[in-house]
């Protein structure tokens, strides 16, 4: 009674705590576009409560892709095409110009926005983002999108928000476990759930709105669904033994889980609507870690019936199981790629090495490691597809790191306080 | 729960297991009709003594023992099931490739000598085979996807050469599409270091005088350095130097002494 005291407390207080997620890039490319991104002009009340010209150029410079021109060199800061200089940007060898002003109106403030190639001297995106005097990071991550979307092709995932677990020491043999939700650059820290026993695989379902993670709370481990909108809990398992990672399936009607009720741990699909359990798997080994495939039809898991952690495919309509992995002495907790082409996992190469992030090419057959630290687990992928989270160790201290699919790019987000792990990326939001 | 962990568990469970079958000796249960089979079946020594009053404890312990077996040999089976797979590919591939190598082995002499006249029905059999388009289509059609590389529209540049190499096959300028497929690859996004290596290997398999060979070599040793596999990245680094180091195009051999010097 008074531990749901508590967490109604929570839920009502759990406004923005100082980002505790900081990030390092470790790793970018050999040749990043360069972009100037001039501060944007204000032209509301007061003073802006955001650098949001700093958090497009953090946002951007993240991917690896881009490296931001540094504001000092700038020889001019424009507001519109009319101040635009471009042997300016020339001399300063940038290929790419933004400009932009905040302007309050009727409907909220308005940042209009401009992006030029400066070698072709032409505008090539023109926008408007509505927002809010108070969350101008969201306008910041709307405008990184449209930046990263023109030059890419690919979706940007810079509006998203990530889920994670931290871990505080209080005393001997007592921790405090939160549950955090975040921007994906570790900005607007929020708590959502606080316990003092262990939290585990938060999972988002695709609506962005409910998630589903599993608490000790109740002393044996039980699956909870949150609806981050109304904060509303609710208690999904209380069965015997082992009730752990939840997996949304890709329609949010359906829930992936492993259940040991029965014996050993199995797959099972719980209709989130009407609680209907149905069973999946059915083997005296352990099956467990269910990803959904983005058709829906299948889910893949990870199973020790061949005598090590290997990745498994069960096709939900005939129960038709099919072995996905052969390299490596482990391989476990899969994530599919949103295009399919491949799945992210843990992958061990023999008993001596460490436990990397690597991809398998599902076409090929290959298995491509992405990450060099060690012990490294619980990969989660952007709803683009470009790059990817992961828990792992840094400084005796677990800390969430990034690695871009083709391994190209890497950052940490070390937290400040305790350890942090089990990242979920969440969809794309809007 | 991590699965580490779990595994963990079980693991530590099943040797729990093993050595608690004598706590079960404590189940009141005691069938003496069923007759143990302590000496032929429980060589678990610790296990020892306490077994003639726990045939439901044996038995369970026979039952964890029989799982982990079949979990062993269905990983073997699975494993092996797949290696099969994989020699079936492969082979498939050779007869391929080494069909297509006897169907040009029979098309070259003709080209080169005139033959004898017995050999001419043969010739004529061959010739709708080794009909090429006329060379001027081949070299515009080369020009175009070059010119994509220089433009740096790498992927389209890529998608042409394959284009090239499906209506062009054996062209004149097939080996150089092999040797800029296999640059490409590697800087497209995503990059493919596989589809690199198969580029370059298959220039230096079907093509071994060309003028590109020795930047192949140069270029797949690398992509083998870069893949991790670093003994094969030398051998072919210092094939290079061993067969293209003199002379006037040593240049890429010159390059792979400096390769060599700084990463190994």
């Amino acid at each position: 009674m008074i531990r749901a005291v508590l967490i109604a407390i929570t839920l009502l207080f759990s406004t923005y705590s100082t980002a505790q997620l900081t990030i390092e890039i470790t790793q970018g490319r050999d040749n990043p576009t360069s972009i100037a991104v001039v501060p944007l002009g204000w032209q509301g009340s007061g003073l802006p409560k955001e650098d949001v010209a700093g958090i497009i150029e953090a946002d951007l410079q993240r991917t690896g892709q881009f490296a931001p021109v540094a504001r000092g060199d700038m020889l001019g800061s424009p507001q519109d095409q009319s101040e635009v200089f471009f042997n300016d940007w020339r001399l300063l060898n940038v290929q790419y110009l933004l400009i932009g002003k905040m302007v309050p109106t009727a409907t909220g403030l308005v940042a209009q926005y401009q992006l030029f190639d400066v070698y072709a001297q032409q505008m090539i995106l023109e926008g408007r983002q509505l927002g809010h005097p108070d969350s101008l990071r969201d306008i910041a991550h709307a405008i990184s999108d449209s930046i990263y979307e023109k030059m890419t092709g690919i979706r940007g995932a810079f509006s998203t928000k990530i889920l994670y677990v931290s871990a505080v020491k209080r005393g001997e043999a007592l921790y405090t476990y939160r549950l955090l939700k975040a921007d994906v650059d570790g900005a607007r820290e929020q708590v959502l759930f606080e316990s003092d026993d262990p939290i585990l695989t938060p999972s988002w379902a695709p609506d962005g709105e409910r998630i589903a993670y599993v608490s000790f709370e109740t002393s044996r481990p039980a699956i909870f669904m949150q609806n981050l909108r109304t904060g509303e809990r609710t208690q999904l398992t209380n069965f015997q033994g082992l009730n752990g990672a939840p997996s949304w399936s890709p329609d949010g009607k359906q829930l992936a889980m492993v259940l040991s009720k029965d014996g050993s741990p199995d797959i099972y699909v719980m209709d989130v609507e009407t609680r209907n359990l149905k069973r999946v798997t059915r083997h005296f080994a352990i099956d467990t870690e269910p990803s959904w495939l983005p058709d829906g039809k299948s889910i893949i898991f990870t199973s020790d019936r061949g005598g090590r952690p290997q990745i498994y495919q069960v096709t939900l309509a005939n129960g038709y199981e099919e072995r996905l992995t052969f390299e490596g002495d482990y391989n476990a907790r899969a994530r599919v790629i949103p295009d399919g082409s491949g799945i992210i996992m843990v992958h061990r190469e023999t008993r001596l090495d460490d436990f990397h992030i690597a991809k398998l090419d599902i076409d090929r057959g290959t298995i491509e490691a992405l990450t060099e630290t060690t012990l490294d687990e619980s990969p989660s992928i952007s709803p683009n597809g470009a790059i990817l989270l992961y828990a792992t160790k840094y400084r005796e201290k677990g800390i969430l790191a990034a690695v871009s699919l083709d391994g190209g790019v890497k950052f940490r987000l070390p937290s400040r306080f305790g350890d942090v792990r089990e990242p979920a990326w969440s969809p794309f939001l809007n | 729960m991590s699965i580490r962990c779990l595994f963990k568990t079980a693991l530590f469970f099943s040797a729990v297991f093993v050595y608690s079958t004598a706590s079960y000796a404590q189940a009141p249960i005691v069938d003496a009709s069923v007759p143990s089979n302590v000496e032929e079946s429980a060589p678990a020594p610790q296990a020892v003594g306490q077994q003639n009053t726990n045939p439901q404890g044996e038995l369970f312990y026979q039952l964890q023992l029989l799982q982990q077996e079949v979990m062993q040999l269905r990983g073997q089976v699975e494993e092996q099931a797949y290696e099969l797979q994989k020699v079936k590919e492969q082979n498939r591939e050779r007869y391929i490739d080494l069909d297509r190598r006897i169907g040009e082995l029979s098309v070259t002499p003709v080209a080169t000598t005139s033959p004898p006249a017995a050999a001419a029905n043969q010739q004529v059999a061959n010739l709708p085979v080794a009909a090429v388009p006329s060379t001027a289509d081949e070299r515009e059609a080369y020009n175009a996807a070059y010119s994509l590389v220089v433009s740096k529209q790498f992927a389209d540049a890529l998608n042409a050469f394959k284009q090239f190499l499906i209506d062009y096959p054996d062209g004149r300028y097939a080996p150089n599409s092999h040797y800029w497929m296999g640059e490409l690859y590697q800087v497209v996004v995503p990059r493919d270091l596989d589809a690199s290596r198969e580029a370059f290997t298959q220039l230096l398999n079907q093509y071994p005088n060309h003028a590109k060979v020795p930047d192949a070599m140069y270029k797949l040793g690398k992509v083998y350095f870069e893949k991790g596999d670093r003994a094969t990245a030398k051998q072919w680094l210092e094939r290079l130097i061993t067969e293209h180091g003199q002379g006037a195009n040593r240049s890429a051999a010159d390059k792979a002494r400096q390769f060599i010097n700084a990463n190994f």
